[in-house]
């Protein structure tokens, strides 16, 4: 107990002291936050007439921004695997950052989840015992148990080690390894959960289709890893803490492996949409080419399909992979590609066209783009102070005084 | 592409194939079995959990429609704790009755509705003396104008009687009141008429537990000129004009 | 007053297993703040009193400096605080039910002044609604979607409607195609009209992914929406293949002298900001034997609502003697709505 309190408190410390830089980076961060915070004030002022939804598109940025962070946190299973399991000792630097971007990524998604109901005051009643859960029907309901899961998990599992790291002993291997295993289930289940929230509803046949699980996990697994090497890269810039070249090398790997088997399942959903046109390829086409004057995400998607393919490419020869500039240049690349491809590209236009094919498009208020710019924020906020904590416990400068 | 192939993770995945056979499910896993292996194992676990969760609740559709449910339902009639009688109660009935004279639902009363009914308020004498009587006194019915079917199908006095006017006129010269008129109507309008007494047709007053009362034909249709004019909607949804055109 | 209801409940225990046969409905599942908080009786009470103390403390609600104007505004207070801890409907003994309309129409006189008849009718014994709509019939006079927006009570500034009305050019029934918001003199030739609406499904998949059990199909076939249960999460939105889903996106409003206020639980009572709602046949007049408003409206007899449990009903005669079809059968939802022709 006393050791825990100490934890915190020299934790605290850590996170507040730091450089200039960290100083500002937490500053600036404050102040995005405190700019969502109003922006949610008005939200709820408002109600969501405050953000770009209607009746027809009646999802938007934040159930977007879910989905995709899913996947980020999902991914950060593709370093405990080879760590823990594999006992590929290369990632073991990576895979508590790996951990605390899964956890920053989970509170953000629990956020946009928030934001997103229109009684967040009753949310209490999706508590089993206290509500009516509707469990197992709901793929909702499984997502809201699977990721509350995943987030203790994830925050258990880390606490543990750096617990026992912080009094310089050595942790169990036996209490925390089945928590890792199951962690590694857990990962891919949060996202084909999540995934099959969509899949499961023959109402939006642009959803309703099985490789939606599939490629969710393909496009988080790139996108997810290429997120861990621009912070791995920030990291090894910015602190004192050893990533080889090696770890990146083959986390590199992992999100080449998985860009191109996106790849190759955006192409096999490519030809089903437009090989053979139904009215099911509506949405798609939409999308894609626009209906009429409405092409309001024609833009985005070519863009991210080119970003993606530029990525992908350049990932894939490892002349240009081993040129760490080029390869943060594809990872951001990357991320922003499958960003726009999982989020506005997936949920937006599974609405348009409407049931009855009406085409009303869809554009983010600056209330809700303050809104998620916040959460992101909150999301970069609580993966710095994780980072700022754990990183000196895991190098031995941060110790348990007796 | 030979990195890939070394790598361990590449390596397991193509080994672990045919591990469903080669390792039943609760079968202690072999020692020698890579982490990879029991993952694959374990996935299968959690896939069958998974559809024996789905294959609860998953309903067959075949016995689960409405027809379903008024095929498991008795075919008896339903003694009923609603009624309609509240909301037709200002309204006088008459009821329409099948071949049996078993009363099938009611309309509404048509002779308290026509101005100056009975006819004999002013048809004292037939129409033939009618006619010739006082050129210059007021003519009565200048407003209608037969604007149904053809002329060679149908004049006045295809539904009306002229020796006597308090009744409409079938094809065989039969009487049939004013009450009934859809009679008159169902001699060429069968279909429609079919319709309307099994309920598919024409406006229902009331509501929709018994008894049942419906428009007759001529509550809706005017018998001179049964079509109807065209005219505005009662609505225009302005938000919903916005949303198709934000600009 | 927390301990009188408490007794009430256990009188009422015993029916309250009975009178839930139902198997979907889960009642041995506790439900609400209530119910957790069962066991320890003097703790409960304690609490509810120390946040009414609280609530009138921190001024939650505005309280008015006047005296009197302080009495109302604690009972609303605490009318408020127990309508926000109330469970699920679906799951409420018929007490709870009863109290829970008896608060609903005291807050409406505390806060409006007038009364409103709210009433929370089960289903009629027997019943099974069904809707048929002749589509030679309808002309595009869009009465129905008036009479349904002054008798449900939408909100009048969003212009929020249940119904549709498509036109169609003849010849084919793509609704890609189709026209839902005309503004020219009706029948235009050439079209024909079709009104959509929630078709209250035998296998209604909004009902499947609520998260909350907050919408359900009531016995007679109507699906409703608990609206105080709502957590206004939309996924009952996206998985409505009919779009017969609508979402309060703001408060709703409707002025005072427009308000209907023959009311139901489960349907026209006022909505609040970010709840879902629907066309529930207008069950305020359905369970009454009444037909629903857009039925009552349609001056053209397109519209047919009924038994369909009853063979003597005219449903039943149109689906029987008719040829009839439904809409995107093909995704195995079975709409109690039919669609027919002369």
């Amino acid at each position: 107990m006393k050791v825990a309190l100490s934890m915190i408190s020299d934790g605290f410390k850590e996170a507040t002291n730091g450089s200039t830089a960290y100083h500002i980076w937490m500053s600036v961060l404050t102040l995005l936050m405190l700019f969502g915070a109003y922006s949610y004030y008005q939200q709820i002022v408002h109600g969501l007439s405050a953000t770009g939804m209607t009746d027809r598109v009646s999802w938007g940025l934040y159930i977007s921004n879910f989905t995709f962070l899913v996947g980020v946190a999902a991914a950060a299973v593709m370093l405990v695997l080879p760590t823990y399991i594999l006992k590929d000792v290369d990632f073991s630097q990576a895979v508590l950052i790996g951990e605390g971007l899964a956890v920053s990524a989970l509170i953000m998604c629990l956020a946009f989840v928030t934001v997103d109901m229109g009684g967040p005051a009753r949310l209490w009643h999706i508590i089993p015992g206290i509500g009516s859960l509707n469990w197992p029907n709901s793929m909702l309901a499984w997502d809201v148990l699977v990721l509350n899961g995943y987030l203790f998990i994830n925050l258990s599992i880390p606490f543990y080690l750096l617990y026992h790291h912080y009094q310089g002993k050595k942790p169990n291997k036996s209490v925390y390894l089945p928590g890792v295993l199951l962690s590694v289930f857990w990962a891919v289940g949060i996202h084909l959960v999540t995934a099959f929230l969509y899949a499961g509803l023959p109402a939006r046949p642009f959803w309703n289709n099985a490789l939606l699980g599939p490629r969710f996990l393909a496009s988080a697994f790139a996108a997810g890893p290429a997120l861990i090497i621009l912070v791995l890269a920030i990291i090894r810039k910015f602190m004192d803490y050893t990533i080889t070249d090696k770890t990146i090398d083959k986390i590199a790997m992992v999100v080449t492996v998985a860009a191109q088997v996106n790849l190759i399942m955006l192409g096999s959903e490519l030809f089903k949409e437009f090989y053979s046109i139904t009215h099911h390829s509506s949405s798609a086409l939409y999308m894609f080419f626009g209906v009429g004057s409405k092409n309001a995400l024609v833009p985005w998607i070519w863009t991210s399909i080119g970003l993606n393919l530029l990525a992908t490419i350049a990932l894939t020869f490892n002349r240009f992979r081993k040129n760490h500039i080029i390869l943060y240049i594809s990872c951001g690349l990357l991320f922003i590609a499958i960003w726009i491809d999982k989020g506005m590209g997936l949920i937006i236009p599974g609405f348009i066209p409407g049931p009855w094919g009406d085409v009303v498009e869809y554009f983010p208020t600056w209330v809700e783009v303050g809104v998620t710019i916040g959460i992101w924020s909150l999301g970069a906020f609580v993966f710095s102070i994780l980072v700022k904590v754990a990183v000196p416990i895991e190098m031995g400068t941060l110790r348990y005084k007796k | 592409m030979d990195k890939i192939k070394n790598n361990k993770l590449y390596r397991h995945s193509c080994e672990g194939r045919n591990l469903s056979k080669k390792y039943p499910l609760f079968q202690k896993i072999p020692a020698k079995a890579g982490i990879m292996e029991k993952l694959i194992g374990m996935t299968f676990l959690l896939g069958g959990l998974l559809l024996i969760f789905s294959s609860c609740s998953g309903p067959s559709h075949k016995d689960h429609g409405p027809l379903a449910e008024i095929e498991k339902h008795s075919n008896a009639a339903i003694d009923y704790t609603v009624s309609s009688a509240p909301f037709t109660y200002g309204i006088e009935k008459v009821a329409v009755t099948n071949s049996e004279n078993d009363t099938l639902f009611f309309t509404p009363n048509r002779t308290n509705h026509i101005l100056s009914f009975p006819c004999n308020n002013c048809h004292t004498q037939p129409l033939s003396k009618m006619a010739s009587n006082d050129p210059s006194g007021k003519k009565a019915h200048w407003n209608f104008q037969l604007n149904h079917a053809t002329e060679e199908a149908l004049t006045c006095l295809t539904c009306h009687s002229s020796n006597d006017v308090e009744y409409l006129r079938l094809n065989n010269n039969k009487k049939v009141g004013f009450n009934k008129s859809q009679k008159v109507c169902a001699q060429c309008h069968s279909t429609q008429y079919n319709d309307w007494v099994g309920g598919a047709h024409g406006k229902k007053l009331g509501g929709w537990a018994p008894p049942r009362v419906s428009n007759t034909c001529v509550n809706c249709h005017n018998p001179h000129s049964p079509g109807f004019e065209t005219r505005w909607p009662s609505r225009l949804n302005t938000i919903k004009i916005q949303e198709l055109d934000p600009k | 007053m927390f301990f009188k209801r408490r007794k009430k409940e256990e009188e009422m225990a015993p029916q309250k297993t009975e009178g839930c046969g139902s198997d979907s409905c889960g009642c041995k599942q506790p439900d609400g703040f209530d119910q957790v908080i069962k066991k320890p009786l003097d703790r409960r009470s304690a609490l509810k009193g120390l946040t009414a103390g609280l609530l009138a403390g921190t001024g939650f609600l505005n309280s008015s400096c006047s005296a009197t104007a302080g009495d109302a505004d604690k009972e609303l207070a605490s009318l408020k605080w127990n309508e926000y801890f109330k469970g699920n409907y679906q799951l409420m003994t018929a007490e709870e039910k009863n109290d829970t309309v008896n608060r609903l129409e005291k807050m409406y006189e505390l806060n409006n002044g007038g009364k409103i008849n709210l009433s929370d009718t089960g289903a009629v014994k027997d019943v099974l609604y069904g809707y048929a709509f002749n589509i030679s019939k309808c002309q595009g006079y869009m009465d129905c979607v008036n009479a349904c927006v002054e008798e449900n009570n939408q909100d009048r500034d969003s212009q929020m409607q249940y119904i549709r009305i498509h036109e169609f050019k003849k010849g084919q029934m793509n609704f890609e195609m189709a026209d839902d918001n005309f503004y020219h003199e009706v029948p235009a030739a050439g079209h024909f009209y079709m009104g959509t609406q929630c078709f209250h499904c035998e296998n209604p998949p909004c009902v499947d992914v609520c998260p909350v059990k907050a919408t359900w199909k009531e016995k007679d076939g109507i699906v409703v929406i608990d609206y105080d249960w709502c957590i206004g999460c939309r996924y009952c939105q996206a998985a409505c293949p009919y779009d017969g889903r609508r979402f309060n996106w703001s408060t709703p409003h409707v002025p005072e002298n427009e308000l209907n206020k023959d009311q139901h639980y489960l349907g026209n009572r006022p909505r609040k900001k970010g709840v879902m709602e629907k066309c529930t046949f207008c069950i305020q007049r359905s369970r009454n034997g009444e037909n629903p408003a857009c039925v009552e409206a349609c001056p053209t007899g397109a519209r047919i609502f009924g038994n369909l449990l009853d063979p003597d009903s005219t449903i039943r005669w149109v689906i029987e003697n008719k040829k009839v079809f439904r809409l995107k059968e093909d995704l195995g939802t079975e709409p109690k709505f039919w669609y027919f022709m002369d």
